[in-house]
């Protein structure tokens, strides 16, 4: 009976925010943070750069290392090195600004918008068709809309599958993908505070208090881990995405 | 105001204050959370952008040329160390062959010079031999000319005595001369 006085606040509390003006609200604030923090990182590290890497070289380094490694050899293979920069900025943006969703006095991932991730699913999107185009010519559109191996009768069938899935749908299912896990994580959180706040104000349930608040602090926790997996999958799939296109044949 | 009224029940007492005619606009003004927003699209990829432009021009060259030095470094030194080892190698090889040829010649020499004090030891105990046989020789020569002398001057001896008793016995001188020859014949074995 007491839980039914909880109210869960409307969704528009928990994803519009005000504009501080000309459109710049709070995740335009997050870009800007999501811009200046790997910036200002990567250009101490450049700067002091040493023969044995420490502190800040070390971390943007193991970064760089990390993109190449496990995104960009994997997800492209030969030929990976020009888009080095590109997956390096997707991965640090996208985590810089979904870890928003665990900083006090923001406590909103930047993706949990649908701004971000279209921008970027549509910059993996324009990308990869003009690296497939680039190195393949209009051949690359024949490999991508007629697959070598595949039966012509099936063409009709095939066809408009990879069209759909490949030019259509890839980058949408690319955008929403990240949107709706930090949109979920943070409705989860939003759920889990309002849980805390009314459980705290409801004296007689007080006891389920420490355990709905555990339940806050392992989600938080949670969605920390989420934030970095979230921007590895999407750099992953848009190396993939690009080594699809730059190798059509494998 | 009570005090145990929750949070919800103030949020429902603060929205139920605003009325109904404001509800309904608010209703109507509620945004679909999946659709993305201009501004929200225009700032991210404002600087989405500028981070991009920013690693590939500014941000990555100094890291990449940092780790590429590195790796260049580590390859040298790589390099070197593979180079040092073959050198110790080939020292080692030299060192043992140089020991080998010690060892070799040490061997030749040691075989030279026992070669050639078997020579000098069969040299000198051929000389010391021939010296030994000489004196051998030499001495047994001087025996028997001794053995001669004495022979001769015993034999003179007897037949002095011999010659001198049968004088004695017959009563008379004899002639130790004349009688010498019997003497010799009795002295070499044969009859009187």
């Amino acid at each position: 009976m007491l839980l039914a006085a909880v109210e869960f606040p409307p969704i528009k509390n928990i994803v519009e925010w005000p504009d501080f003006g000309a459109g710049f609200n709070k995740i335009g604030l997050i870009c800007a943070i999501a811009f200046a923090v790997p910036t200002i990182l990567f250009l101490v590290a450049g700067r002091r750069a040493e023969m044995v890497p420490r502190g800040v070289q070390g971390f943007a380094e193991t970064t760089v290392e990390f993109i190449e490694e496990q995104v960009a050899k994997p997800g492209i293979g030969v030929g990976y090195e020009p888009y080095v920069p590109l997956l390096v900025s997707f991965f640090v943006f996208i985590a810089i600004g979904n870890l928003f969703e665990v900083i006090p006095f923001f406590q909103m991932p930047m993706n949990a918008r649908m701004g971000p991730p279209l921008v970027f699913a549509l910059v993996a999107w324009a990308m990869f068709i003009g690296v497939g185009v680039r190195h393949n010519g209009a051949q690359y559109f024949k490999d991508v809309l007629f697959p070598p191996g595949v039966p012509k009768a099936l063409y009709f069938l095939v066809t408009p599958i990879e069209f759909l899935s490949t030019f259509l749908v890839r980058p949408f299912s690319h955008a929403v993908r990240l949107f709706a896990n930090m949109l979920a994580g943070h409705i989860l959180l939003v759920t889990f505070s309002v849980l805390c706040i009314s459980l705290w104000s409801l004296g007689l349930v007080a006891v389920i208090l420490p355990f709905t608040f555990m339940g806050l602090v392992v989600f938080t926790a949670f969605e920390i881990g989420v934030s970095f997996i979230q921007a590895f999958v999407f750099a992953i799939l848009a190396a993939v995405y690009i080594g699809g296109a730059l190798h059509p044949a494998h | 105001m009570p005090e145990e009224l929750t949070l919800a029940e103030l949020l429902a007492l603060g929205e139920a204050e605003e009325g109904e005619a404001v509800e309904e606009e608010a209703e109507e003004e509620v945004p679909n959370p999946v659709l993305p927003t201009g501004n929200e699209i225009l700032w991210a990829a404002v600087f989405f952008f500028a981070l991009w432009a920013m690693m590939k021009y500014v941000l990555l060259p100094p890291i990449q040329r940092t780790r590429a030095e590195r790796a260049a470094k580590i390859s040298e030194a790589r390099d070197a160390a593979g180079n040092a080892s073959a050198d110790i190698a080939t020292a080692q090889a030299d060192y043992d062959a140089t020991i080998n040829a010690a060892r070799s010649e040490a061997t030749s020499l040691v075989d030279a010079a026992r070669a050639e004090a078997d020579a000098d030891r069969a040299e000198v105990m051929a000389a010391a031999e021939a010296e030994v046989a000489t004196l051998r020789a030499n001495a047994e020569t001087e025996l028997a000319e001794a053995r001669a002398t004495a022979m001769s001057a015993l034999r003179d001896d007897v037949a002095a005595v011999a010659v001198g008793a049968a004088s004695t016995v017959v009563g008379r001188d004899l002639d130790a001369s004349s009688h010498r020859s019997i003497v010799d014949r009795i002295l070499d074995g044969g009859d009187a």
